[in-house]
């Protein structure tokens, strides 16, 4: 009896004590010293893609201020909805901090104009803190491969192209920190904290 | 000395009972919150709420709402074929347009009337109660 009370007792004790968390660091990693000691991440590399105003935008526009990625298109009729009415979310919150940039996965059909209707459909009236972004289809695989997630043009999926509901949480340095499901709202509340965190880091 | 250790059995039977209280509450309020959630609700919030809303508002001006919807009134005969096909093309809800396609949802019959008649009877709406002949007829005439 006593040590089963002793056992709970240090449960309790550690399920208190809060660790002091820091974010990890994604992608590919570079073992520096001779003894590999130093492993040093890969930022994102040069990207450029026009927004919703026909703006170009790049790694310099992003610089500075950390960033939350996601994939979609305006025609979707699945999980984007979801993932912007997430995404959203986050934006009520930290608008201010953090800037957003949805890559539509469809070239063909969302041209600036359209990502410019669907912007000022979830009220995001211009791109200071929100691009919705079109790119050529190739620029868009190798952002995907670069975040770690999918996006690809797949006619036998609803409404053509197949893409990952996640949210990329990259910093002000644009190193990928993090990955959540955009279209589970217990992820997103880890991502809001993230968030958080991130902020404190810098 | 035998008084200490009657006081520590004590402690401990207080210490016990305390934990099998605790545990009774939690196992208690896991059970009460499933039963108070209904099937109709549980396929509304899966299937339809992550676009519509969980009180049928809709998203901003891309989705259109639910709630107090001229729209769905007016198109009630068509209801549970919108849900099982999908609909996409310009679509007028209470004066406002809205263009985004939506997805045929893979349910069956009891899910689609369990659907309808929770959108009918929430928020406010009060469309009449449709019946599983209703919703199975409707599928049968889908165009």
């Amino acid at each position: 009896m006593k040590s089963i009370l002793f056992i709970l007792s240090i449960i309790f004790l550690f399920s208190c004590t809060e660790k002091p968390k820091e974010l990890p660091f994604y992608g590919m990693s570079v073992v520096n010293s001779p003894l590999g000691l130093d492993t040093i991440f890969n930022p994102l590399p040069n990207f450029e893609f026009t927004n919703q105003m026909g703006t170009k935008v790049n790694n310099e526009t992003f610089m500075g201020k950390a960033f939350v990625a996601d994939f979609f298109f305006t025609s979707c009729p699945g999980i984007c909805p979801k993932m912007t009415r997430n995404m959203l979310k986050i934006y009520d919150i930290y608008k201010e901090d953090v800037n957003f940039i949805s890559h539509s996965v469809d070239p063909k059909r969302d041209s600036v104009e359209k990502l410019n209707t669907y912007a000022n459909k979830v009220g995001i009236k211009n791109a200071e803190t929100w691009h919705f972004v079109r790119a050529p289809k190739e620029e868009i695989s190798k952002m995907a491969d670069t975040y770690m997630v999918i996006a690809y043009e797949d006619s036998t999926v609803s409404g053509g192209f197949e893409h990952g509901g996640q949210f990329i949480l990259v910093d002000e340095n644009q190193f990928v920190r993090g990955f959540y499901n955009g279209l589970d709202d217990e992820s997103v509340d880890r991502l809001i904290t993230d968030i958080k965190l991130l902020l404190k880091e810098e | 000395m035998e008084n200490e250790i009657q006081d520590k059995k004590g402690m401990k039977k207080t210490i016990l009972v305390a934990f099998a209280i605790l545990i009774g509450f939690f196992v208690i309020s896991k059970i009460l919150s499933s039963i108070s959630s209904d099937p109709a609700q549980q396929s509304y919030e899966k299937h339809c709420a992550s676009c519509h809303g969980v009180n049928g508002e809709g998203l901003k001006d891309l989705i259109p709402p639910l709630a107090n919807a001229d729209w769905l009134l007016e198109n009630q005969d068509k209801f549970a074929c919108i849900i099982k096909n999908g609909i996409s093309g310009n679509l007028v809800v209470n004066g406002k347009t809205y263009n985004q396609a939506m997805d045929g949802k893979n349910l069956n019959d009891v899910q689609i009337y369990n659907i309808i008649n929770y959108i009918n009877q929430s928020w406010g709406n009060d469309i009449a109660v449709i019946t599983t002949e209703d919703v199975q007829k409707q599928l049968l005439n889908c165009k």
